[in-house]
């Protein structure tokens, strides 16, 4: 995998993983507006970024923007475990 | 039902073998206090749940430790995908590879095939949420061994990621047993 | 940019009347989230909730 795609992906991972944790933190506190708005605001933000991603990589979701008529690229394209993606700096914590 | 999302939680990028860490790391596919375990626990405790965010909890923790359980896999299929039968016998791993050759099979530590017997999942929803305090603080646990186990940061940074997330999980499991006390007290005044 | 001041140590448990025989875990409040980057990095979006293991060098026979 490119740096490029690397970093692409990275970004839509991060932003998915901090919707998720919101997501969680939402499960408890229902009522919480704060959360609430920042979950639209992250969910936004991610929507663009992975259809961004998908046009140029292949699909992550089924159904997203990575649909082409030429080949179901689903199957084809190189499946996560597979793919060597690194690009995450190493922290000591 | 569940999707799938074509992508890891978190990026894992296994760049050397070594057939004995995934032989520890398995565990956490197969093991008791494994990914695979908890998955089932929470997904089944969610229908008799008698609150939203209980059920919420249950269903959205159980959900991400399907993405987790991948993410234990992947690292041992990383771990083991170029290793010689040679590597495999010195890491004592050659009852399995008899039985899988590389191939990832849920067992535990001990190579004892993955079991429900280890869970529980019960009616009344306070026994089930401490059940899964514990089954949070258990896998933390055996991810601070691994942890300790290892010393390549390609595999220590996943393991660490794993071990947050049993500490966030413990917190909103928490959370929803407060919930569903509060519940309980209600109905008792009421 | 996410106001990162350290979260106080302590949460109120907030329990009118704690019981015995009752487990209590406080709710955690609302607070400054990290950047994606960073969460994905600390493994939680919430700085309270990050909680780093460092293992302690084992010493034969010697209580850690």
């Amino acid at each position: 995998m490119d740096a490029t795609q690397q970093s692409k992906l990275l970004e839509i991972q991060s932003l998915e993983f901090s919707l998720y944790d919101l997501h969680l933190f939402l499960d408890t506190h229902p009522y919480c507006t704060d959360a609430l708005s920042l979950y639209k605001e992250y969910n936004n933000m991610l929507e663009e970024t992975k259809c961004e991603y998908e046009r140029r990589y292949g699909p992550i979701s089924p159904g997203g923007c990575g649909l082409n008529e030429k080949s179901w690229d689903w199957a084809l394209k190189p499946w996560p475990w597979n793919q060597s993606q690194g690009g995450m700096k190493h922290v000591d914590v | 039902m569940w999707m799938y999302e074509k992508k890891l939680q978190r990026p894992i990028n296994i760049r050397n073998g070594d057939v004995r860490m995934a032989k520890a790391i398995i565990t956490q596919y197969g093991g008791p206090d494994g990914e695979l375990g908890a998955a089932v626990r929470y997904l089944s405790q969610r229908y008799t749940m008698p609150t939203n965010e209980a059920t919420a909890v249950l269903n959205d923790i159980g959900t991400e430790e399907l993405g987790h359980m991948e993410m234990v896999s992947t690292m041992v299929y990383q771990l083991m995908k170029n290793a010689t039968p040679e590597q495999i016998k010195e890491a004592s791993l050659a009852g399995y590879f008899a039985d899988h050759g590389r191939a990832v099979y849920p067992i535990d530590g001990g190579g004892n095939p993955f079991t429900a017997a280890t869970l529980q999942s019960l009616e009344d929803p306070i026994a089930s949420l401490h059940e899964d305090l514990a089954a949070e603080q258990k896998a933390r646990a055996t991810y601070e061994y691994l942890i300790q186990l290892c010393d390549d940061p390609d595999v220590l940074e996943p393991l660490r990621f794993l071990r947050e997330r049993e500490v966030v999980h413990f917190q909103r499991f928490g959370e929803a047993l407060r919930q569903v006390q509060e519940y309980k007290d209600m109905k008792k005044v009421f | 940019m996410a106001d990162l001041t350290p979260q106080p140590v302590c949460f109120p448990i907030n329990e009118a009347c704690p019981q015995l025989a009752t487990a209590y875990v406080p709710i955690q409040p609302w607070g400054a989230v990290f950047e994606p980057a960073q969460a994905l990095s600390k493994g939680t979006l919430f700085p309270p909730l990050v909680r780093p293991y460092m293992p302690m060098p084992y010493k034969k026979g010697v209580e850690k």
